[in-house]
């Protein structure tokens, strides 16, 4: 009976240190050819991004092969993004801001030697918009009137006003070959999704090259690409490995070149071996704990503001992230431009946690150890979904750190489609999420008064100095010229804390030391594939 | 024998009915739904939601879905459209299928073999020391869990000793070589999950396989071979397996549950493509169709099993006569 | 008693001794988690408590006059004695925490942390035990002493559940309701019953035509007497071994469900969701897996050795198998 056991205690004597090699020699050229492996984690349902409900995985995979007009850059740093040509050589508006014109390479052509032409274009957003094929972000289109062909290679927007995300909105989706995918009638795109794997035509710089159901996507050059020598690697796999802890065995010996999750505890580790590099980039997401302020307990601001107060931020970061996260204090982090950097973010203090409460009337009459207030025990469950191991260590610590203030809290994790049902419905106190912010900077769906809850403002929040704020903004044409406004509006969210901001985090991307020129960020973690290589390994 | 097997075949298809419809009201009652899935990632919006409804008809009274959905199964085979991967499920499913199969049996043939030889040794040196440490042995194995016992499969064969691969079916980039050039690779990567499933499916069968052979060896038709001069290896060989191998077809009926509930676990695990990981995705994302199509699936798989393992008992045991059973 | 009861006996009382005394250290509460997280086996931490209410670990402390130089987070620190509130006059703390089996990644410690997990997970498995086995031997005595049409009836149904691959039934669960300690025991004892109610009717059908079953039968006895004073008793020995058994498998369960999430949730410690949750960490920190692991491996090693024996020695026929 001892022998397995002894096998177990092996993992006692695991050795970390790695058998001494000299310092890989980075070539200083790119070097083209060679083939390398990523993993992703779950299969994506098919190529055609309109036809699909997308993930982040498929979203990600399709623009490998398929090009927009323009690509957004991730240098928001100090201003808003700037936009890059990609099938578009160029744009510009018209005198009010209502026609958007842009002029496409004449060079481009799809995989099978057709040129791509604006009639493609106008096709897209045909498609895009129709209501057979349901595309989940066909709201983004709403203010787009038509898609005019003015000549082969130009094409014109007519948006029904002029507002700031134009442009975005303009360049949302990639476009798609109206030749050979036109061919398929609009009330099959739902449910016949392979068609398009096989009557497959591409415009970027890679082309399918085979796909197993449910163990990998094989990606080659496409030699018809527009850029003369791009991509560098032949073929990119993409293996299904469904199992993180997998994931991480394999970058470390060798068999995935790149993972895009490592786990925060594994980081150093995987930095320090000279075998693999990690990658940081901070998304654009923030993590709050949202209150629902239609639930009494959180319905003064006051209130909201104590339990803040009495969250250790600090603490949760340096426990959960390792060094890879700081505390945060606004849903806009704090490497965008429009961050407020001079908002000095709420301190940790249980004494004036207590203190507000105190005035609002919750003390422990009863003498258990929880605040009560006429009768009422302040007692709330904290939702978090199944499976994200930080948000639901975090509730832990967050239940042991209320706990010091005479709060009781029950973390509850709920698996995915059940807490959508419940956040969408109201039907909760206090969830933590993580919610994404495009560079747009729309914070409208977040915060602004919707009684009957049709956006994400789960909580209910409402302020009518925020709602003024939003029509506001939606005036200003260029978004770096509403800055006192989106920093009036943070002051405002932090005073009122219908958000606790808990932490943002860096992104870390496992990669092979011998891959060059991966350069994850929030536009992707697979940016710039093209621009990948590798280099053999003596 | 045709009497048999056609109330045998009528009560499977009775069976599966009963799985059948118990499964498609079970997921109308999960939370959530398909067509508005996702409120923080997705944009729909509410006119969109409507069309998607009422094009996979769930905007109809359940009672009616129900036999929509059953009609289109009896009469033709369809299962309707996966919702999230846009194809008909029984397509995505025939691609997963296979690769389950393909695993199941191959543990299958593990476990028995380990049992049989397992349980065989220990049967013939029962009460002596080998018995107890090989019994020792095996009852620790059997308490380990599955996952954990994967895992620390994987840490050392594939990472500490690169013996194995740790997951998958194939080596990267060579899915699509023919399978007469990889199947040596296809072989490599079967090792680890089908060992790990085989080890602990196999203890357990060596166990029963043992406890029976001591029962059957003590009946009075052995004491007698024994009294005639034959000896005890000839004994445990000819006379004693064959009166135990009955109960062990009978077994292998009954653990096929247990076998498939362990190969969807093993498969996530191993990153197996196989069904285990279609029913996990199609979980999440509320996908009606494909989930119903892979629990008939499994289910008609436990049926069938059990009705060959029936007939195979009624093969292999003499004693029990084909018309008797109800 | 044999041997197999006697080992199996005297390591569940261990367990159960691990289960009822009190903890060591508290096994939920989070002091300077940044402080203490994932340190090895036998670790020990000096607790300092400041004014301000906050409490440190830290890993060595030396009184320096009226500072007291510290170890803390990888890092020598100086601090004012007079903000420590609990310092003797020798220069030690009052507090302090020896993580004996290591500590998990909130610094808490695995080993208490384990003494607690041992209450819940052996309370689930006995409970969905009991659960598991009432509902299985019920049907199984109405299914092996009614009549051919209801036993058909049931059996099919034991059928169509032994067909339902549970790990759907699971998933599908675990969304309806919110998983909890009582949503496991409901879940596993629900999904474990079938085996039971085939070995009651099967062993019920082969005792019908006994002689003394026959004869109380014939002396014009009531089916319910006949069954509940004669027949059960008799069914009891295998049942009892199966359930002893079953006890086993149900922990192993447990751990599989917390595998996905499902099982036990946090803050309360149970076997399988340490195992899981410290699988993750595996090659960097193998005590966070490895202990909980051990004390699932060896209950289950106990429950199948107080089975096998009471095995043998409930079997008259086994025992004189043991003389050669």
């Amino acid at each position: 009976m001892a022998s397995p056991l002894a096998l177990a205690l092996c993992l006692g004597c695991w050795d970390s240190s790695e058998p001494a090699s000299g310092p890989i020699k980075i070539p200083s050229q790119p070097i083209a050819g060679g083939e390398i492996v990523v993993a992703c984690a779950s299969d994506i349902p098919g190529l055609n991004e309109i036809a699909t409900s997308s993930s982040q995985t498929s979203t990600e995979l399709i623009l490998r092969m398929f090009v927009k007009l323009l690509d957004e850059l991730p240098d928001y740093q100090d201003h808003p993004p700037t936009f890059e040509p990609r099938l578009a050589t160029s744009y510009e508006w018209s005198e009010d801001h209502r026609t958007l014109t842009f002029h496409l390479r004449r060079d481009a052509v799809w995989s099978d030697g057709v040129p791509i032409t604006a009639e493609d274009v106008r096709w897209t957003w045909q498609v895009q918009t129709s209501d057979q094929t349901v595309w989940e972000n066909a709201s983004m289109k709403e203010h787009i009137t038509d898609v005019e062909v003015v000549d082969d290679y130009t094409a014109r927007y007519h948006f029904t006003h002029a507002y700031p995300g134009q442009l975005v909105q303009a360049n949302e989706g990639a476009i798609l070959p109206k030749h050979a995918w036109g061919r398929l009638p609009l009330e099959q795109w739902r449910t016949n999704l392979p068609w398009f794997t096989d009557n497959l035509v591409v415009s970027g710089p890679f082309t399918l090259d085979s796909w197993t159901p449910q163990e990998e996507i094989v990606l080659k050059r496409n030699e018809r690409y527009f850029e003369p020598g791009i991509p560098y690697l032949d073929r990119v796999i993409f293996r299904i490995t469904p199992d993180p802890t997998s994931q991480l065995t394999q970058l470390r010996t060798g068999v995935i070149d790149y993972i895009r999750q490592v786990p925060a505890e594994a980081a150093r580790q995987i930095d320090a071996s000279p075998k693999t590099r990690l990658l940081t980039y901070w998304p654009a997401q923030f993590n709050p704990i949202i209150w629902n302020t239609k639930n009494p307990l959180f319905s003064e601001p006051s209130t909201r503001r104590a339990l803040a107060l009495a969250i250790d931020r600090q603490t949760i970061v340096d426990t959960l992230w390792y060094g890879f996260a700081k505390p945060a204090k606004s849903p806009v982090i704090s490497s965008v431009w429009a961050h407020h950097k001079e908002m000095a973010p709420l301190p940790y203090d249980p004494e004036g946690a207590r203190k507000l409460l105190a005035e609002n009337g919750w003390t422990d009459s009863d003498g258990d150890g929880i605040l009560d207030r006429d009768g009422e025990r302040f007692s709330f469950e904290l939702l978090t979904n199944i499976g994200n191991r930080e948000r639901n260590d975090a509730a832990v610590m967050i239940q042991d750190q209320l706990k010091k203030i005479g709060v009781q809290v029950s973390p509850r994790p709920v698996e995915w489609n059940a807490l959508d049902d419940r956040m969408s419905s109201g039907n909760f106190g206090a969830i933590i999420m993580g919610l994404g912010l495009d560079t747009s900077l729309d914070m409208s769906s977040f915060f602004k008064t919707d009684p009957e809850g049709k956006e994400l403002n789960f909580g209910y929040y409402s302020n009518a100095r925020v709602d003024e704020i939003f029509s506001e903004i939606s005036t200003v044409l260029d978004i770096e010229a509403a800055r006192p406004l989106l920093f009036e509006l943070q002051e405002i969210l932090q005073r009122e804390q219908p958000h606790t901001y808990l932490w943002e985090s860096q992104r870390l991307v496992g990669a092979r030391s011998t891959l060059q020129g991966a350069t994850p960020s929030s536009v992707g973690t697979y940016d710039q594939m093209r621009y990948w290589w590798i280099f053999p390994q003596d | 024998m045709a009497r048999f097997l056609a109330r045998r075949i009528a009560s499977a298809f009775v069976l599966l009915l009963i799985v059948l419809s118990v499964a498609f009201f079970f997921t109308r009652l999960l939370p959530g739904s398909p067509a508005a899935r996702s409120s923080m990632t997705s944009r729909l919006t509410p006119e969109q939601i409507e069309i998607l409804r009422s094009s996979y008809g769930l905007d109809r009274p359940a009672v009616e879905q129900y036999f929509t959905w059953l009609g289109n199964i009896f009469f033709r085979w369809d299962w309707g459209p996966s919702f999230s991967y846009r194809q008909p499920a029984a397509q995505v499913l025939r691609q997963a299928l296979p690769n389950t199969l393909l695993l199941g049996l191959a543990t299958l043939i593990i476990q028995y073999a380990l049992g049989l030889v397992l349980g065989v040794l220990t049967a013939h040196t029962a009460g002596g020391r080998v018995d107890n440490v090989l019994r020792g042995l095996s009852l620790s194995v059997f308490s380990i869990p599955s996952f954990w016992l994967a895992t620390l499969a994987i840490f050392l064969f594939h990472e500490r000793w690169h013996l194995l691969p740790a997951g998958g079916m194939a080596s990267p980039g060579s899915t699509q070589v023919p399978l007469g050039e990889r199947w040596l690779d296809l072989f490599h990567h079967l090792i680890l999950p089908a060992s790990v499933l085989g080890l602990l499916g196999g203890v357990m069968i060596a166990q029963y396989l043992r406890n029976n052979l001591v029962e059957v060896l003590d009946q009075d038709f052995i004491r007698t071979a024994r009294s005639l001069g034959f000896s005890k290896k000839r004994i445990l060989w000819h006379h004693a397996l064959r009166n135990a191998l009955s109960p062990l077809v009978q077994l292998l009926g009954l653990s096929l549950p247990t076998l498939l509930n362990g190969v969807l676990v093993i498969e996530v695990v191993f990153g197996w493509p196989g069904v285990g990981q279609v029913l996990f995705s199609a979980c999440s994302a509320r996908d009606y169709p494909l989930i119903l199509a892979t629990t008939a699936y499994g289910a008609i798989l436990v049926i069938v099993g059990s009705l060959l393992s029936d007939l195979l008992q009624r093969f292999v045991d003499p004693r029990v006569r084909l018309e008797a059973s109800p | 008693m044999n041997t197999s009861l006697r080992w199996g006996l005297g390591i569940l009382s261990l367990l159960v001794l691990m289960a009822i005394l009190p903890p060591p250290i508290d096994p939920v509460e989070q002091v300077d988690p940044a402080a203490s997280l994932h340190r090895p086996p036998g670790t020990l931490l000096h607790q300092l408590e400041l004014e301000d209410g906050r409490a440190l670990l830290v890993d060595r402390l030396v009184v320096r006059g009226r500072d007291v130089e510290i170890l803390h987070r990888g890092q020598i620190r100086t601090l004012p004695r007079a903000s420590i509130t609990n310092l003797n006059p020798d220069g030690s703390t009052t507090q302090s925490r020896r993580f004996l089996l290591g500590s998990d990644r909130f610094g808490r410690d695995i080993w208490s942390r384990m003494m607690v997990g041992a209450r819940v997970s052996l309370l689930i498995a006995i409970l969905a035990m009991a659960l598991a086995s009432t509902l299985g031997t019920l049907i199984g005595v109405i299914a092996g002493t009614s009549g051919p049409r209801l036993d058909n009836l049931l059996m099919r149904g034991v059928d169509a559940a032994m067909a339902f691959p549970s790990l759907f039934l699971v998933l599908g669960l675990a969304a309806i309701f919110q998983p909890s300690t009582a949503q496991v025991i409901l879940l596993l004892g629900c999904t474990g019953w079938m085996g039971t109610a085939r070995l009651a009717r099967g062993e019920l059908l082969s005792l019908k035509d006994q002689d003394f079953v026959v004869a109380s039968r014939s002396l014009g006895q009531r089916r319910s007497i006949i069954v509940l004073r004669h027949m059960l008793p008799n069914a009891l020995n295998p049942l009892m071994v199966n359930a002893t058994l079953m006890i086993g498998s149900v922990i192993l369960a447990e751990a599989s469900l917390s595998f996905f999430g499902l099982g036990v949730q946090a803050p309360t410690p149970s076997w399988g969701n340490m195992v899981s949750e410290g699988r993750t960490a595996t090659h960097l920190v193998w005590w966070s897996a490895f202990f909980p692991g051990l004390a699932i491996a060896v209950t289950v090693v106990a429950f199948n050795l107080l089975a096998e024996g009471l095995r043998q020695s409930l079997d008259p026929r086994t025992q004189s198998t043991r003389s050669p």
